[in-house]
């Protein structure tokens, strides 16, 4: 017999949203504030991240690095504006009331508002990002677009956009989303920014954590793969963030929650599923972010690679400390020079910088019979420490184009090329250790004796290069020639190109071993 | 019954705003009457399940508002307008209904035919388009209403509704309320006593956060013969209710 009890209340109708959200989500889209500020983010655009990576060398790495230095800090203080803005959309307007009767929970309703912002943020960004590849793209000869500035970007501005957004919405005023704009900014650039050391390797865990680092060296990512853990590490903090953030939103009674000592008894009315959501969400956000500033802290700088690591991740995938293969680019002539293929812009440029000199020094003793490109790491610590380009090992002349500028110039590679390897020649090493009074040990650079300097100079005047630049102590510019080397130099340069030869086939080695004098020099 | 209140109150503060108020209602349309403080719209939140009550019990359409699944489910079937609206200005009269339809979980197919008929109930349907930011005072007033009747509410709670129509509106405003009344229970709080005998089957006034008459129009106005002051029949009842429940005589 079944009994049946008129006064029961009708089960509850579980109806599922379905296409509900995506409703709701299309009409926050479409009503947007950040639709607004567009079309300034792509002046700002074109005038800050484009036109700083058009400027840069034709190198995927480097070029991308504007992704999260230049484009990131750009967007940041409009992206933590207008999501505040939205957060505090309902305590501005006074549907509070109206809107707490609906069966949809808040907190949903909420997240469906601060996606409508995010999504505009996450495209404009994407967009930028996507207009710069295409434009590297056209440049690069080596390499394809990097996909980790892009996945820390994104998971950045999600973060800004949940904290901005939740905290408008905790505290919903006409002047939050001003206020919270100034503050994030500040945050990112006067903690984060400023966190970051010289190569990020002294900076500590927020320095580390921080998207937003310094301009590596040309050859960071070529010779060696760009470390992984880093990136990994600040995705996963600013996901931390976007979770505990949006746990926030989900606890707090101000926007619909049940408060922290609601979310935490066990007897609080409503919503235990939600409840229990929110707090998981909050809980697992908070663990993400003390787990990867805790890596942060491991942080260390690894040669080879001579770039930030996270030895957990990075020894883990074993991913940068294997060099990465590749199939160097020669020019053509008797006189080889080998670059890295990323490098193949500057070949033509490096040829041409170095043939003069090979042909007025080809056959002497110690003068290379081909030129190389190698990684920076790879040179001796005297070139590197000595303001050096390239050394002569087995014959052969080994440079970094590390030492190219970020917008390079043929003329700057003429010089500077010309100079290093007539320095490398007649005096050899680019730099001597020297111990300093306290017993510390430092690399000064080696500019030779007089009569090495005028040799030097009268080559390069031939050549019509500037003298090389002799470092003067404790001043950035170089020191001026003595009027009796400049004298032996302007001689020297006056000779003619066989006459010049035929006195650097007798004399290089004694010049080299400092035997001459500067009366000697011809 | 869809609303059972037992010895509601609810205090904010010191204030007590609403004391121990006991009330039912199944369908028809209730009029809630009063002067200002008197706990009126209180006790429209409390129905609204917007606030909670500091003591008492609530029932709404069967079910208890203190659990979750139920104050859902009471959500889904709940149509509130505020005594203050508050809307979005840069959305259309149609986006801002359908965005109150999906929020009340009306299943998304019949949400096009829910806003189009509610937003012809209200008689907008030549500002259907028009965004919420360049509409009179009026015509947001029945974007209100729309808003409040597109899930074919059974429980309507309607705070002031007439506030600001003119009175071709305010009468054909009365008719909706009527044809609402025939299937669901409809709580209109209100200052207009013309409203009240134009639209209600039932009257409750409230003082001081108590329900001091419970009636008809008709009994409202028998209250009021030979006593009270005021214009209308309605009004005398409604002063003389007033007077005797100040000087302490006892309520209907």
């Amino acid at each position: 017999m079944t009994t049946i009890t008129l006064d029961e209340a009708p089960p509850v109708q579980r109806r599922r949203g379905r296409g509900l959200v995506g409703r709701v989500l299309r009409m926050e889209i479409r009503h947007s504030a950040f639709i607004w500020i567009i079309p300034l983010l792509v002046v700002l655009f074109i005038y800050d991240p484009f036109r700083t990576a058009s400027s840069y060398g034709a190198l995927w790495p480097l070029r991308a690095t504007t992704v999260l230095n230049k484009f990131l800090p750009d967007i940041h203080v409009f992206a933590a504006g207008f999501a505040a803005w939205a957060g505090t959309r309902e305590g501005r307007r006074n549907v509070s009331d109206l809107l707490a009767t609906t069966a949809r929970p808040a907190w949903a309703r909420q997240l469906c508002s601060l996606a409508g912002t995010a999504f505009w943020v996450v495209a404009a960004f994407l967009a930028g990002t996507v207009a710069l590849y295409v434009a590297a793209s056209s440049a690069a000869t080596w390499g394809s677009a990097p996909v980790w500035p892009v996945i820390v970007g994104v998971v950045s501005l999600l973060a800004v956009c949940a904290v901005a957004f939740t905290l408008g919405a905790l505290f919903p005023g006409r002047f939050t989303a001003p206020i919270v704009a100034v503050g994030i900014t500040i945050v990112m650039l006067y903690a984060f920014r400023q966190a970051v050391g010289d190569n990020g390797g002294s900076s500590g865990a927020i320095g580390v954590l921080s998207p937003d680092g310094v301009v590596p060296g040309n050859d960071w990512g070529l010779f060696y793969p760009v470390s992984v853990g880093v990136p990994i590490v600040q995705a996963m903090f600013a996901l931390g963030v976007v979770a505990a953030a949006i746990g926030v939103l989900g606890l707090s009674p101000r926007t619909g929650g049940v408060g922290w000592r609601g979310a935490l008894s066990a007897v609080a009315a409503g919503g235990a599923r939600l409840r229990t959501v929110a707090v998981s969400v909050f809980a697992v956000g908070v663990a993400l972010a003390v787990v990867a500033f805790g890596l942060a802290e491991t942080a260390n700088v690894n040669d080879p690679t001579s770039t930030l690591q996270i030895p957990v991740i990075d020894n883990a995938l074993a991913s940068s400390s294997h060099p990465v293969p590749y199939t160097p680019v020669c020019s053509a002539g008797s006189f080889r020079v080998c670059v890295h293929p990323a490098y193949q812009p500057y070949l033509s440029w490096v040829t041409a910088a170095l043939d003069p000199v090979i042909a007025q020094v080809s056959g002497l003793p110690g003068a290379p019979t081909s030129a190389r490109d190698i990684s920076s790491s790879l040179l001796s610590p005297a070139v590197n420490q000595g303001f050096g380009i390239g050394q002569i090992a087995g014959g052969s002349y080994e440079f970094s184009l590390n030492v190219l500028p970020f917008s390079p110039a043929e003329s700057m590679v003429e010089v500077s090329f010309r100079q290093d390897l007539v320095h490398a020649i007649v005096v050899g090493t680019s730099a001597t250790l020297v111990t300093g009074s306290g017993g510390s040990q430092a690399y000064q650079p080696d500019s030779g004796t007089p009569a090495q300097q005028a040799v030097m100079d009268g080559l390069l005047k031939a050549f019509g290069v500037p003298p090389y630049p002799v470092p003067q102590p404790n001043s950035n510019g170089p020191a001026p020639q003595s009027p009796q080397v400049e004298a032996a130099a302007a001689r020297f340069a006056a000779l003619p190109a066989a006459t010049r030869h035929a006195w650097l086939a007798a004399n290089l080695t004694a010049l080299k071993a400092g035997r001459i004098t500067l009366a000697q020099v011809p | 019954m869809n609303i059972e209140l037992t010895s509601v109150t609810r205090t904010f503060g010191g204030n007590r705003a609403v004391d121990g108020v006991s009330l039912d209602a199944g369908p028809g349309v209730l009029g809630l009457l009063g002067p200002n403080g008197a706990g009126k719209t209180s006790l429209l939140r409390m129905l609204a399940t917007v606030l909670p009550p500091s003591s008492g019990e609530v029932r709404l359409l069967d079910r208890d508002p203190r659990h979750a699944a139920d104050r859902r489910e009471i959500r889904r079937r709940l149509g509130y307008l505020p005594q203050n609206l508050g809307y979005y200005p840069a959305f259309t009269v149609v986006e801002f209904i359908e965005y109150f339809a999906l929020l009340k979980e009306v299943p998304p197919a019949r949400v096009p035919k829910a806003v189009a008929t509610a937003v012809e109930r209200v008689d907008l349907g030549g500002k259907a388009k028009s965004r919420l930011r360049t509409l009179s005072g009026g015509m947001l007033r029945r974007v209100g209403i729309a808003q409040a009747i597109v899930n074919d509410p059974d429980l309507l709670l309607l705070d002031e509704p007439t506030a600001g129509l003119d009175p071709e509106q305010r009468v054909g405003f009365r008719a909706l309320l009527r044809s609402l009344g025939e299937a669901s229970t409809v709580v209109v709080s209100t200052h207009l006593v013309e409203d009240v005998g134009a639209a209600c089957s039932e009257v409750a006034l409230m003082d001081a956060g108590h329900i001091v008459f419970r009636g008809t129009p008709a009994e409202l106005i028998a209250r009021g013969e030979g006593h009270g002051v005021g214009d209308a029949p309605l009004e005398r009842g409604y002063s003389a209710v007033l007077t005797a429940a100040r000087n302490g005589s006892v309520a209907a």
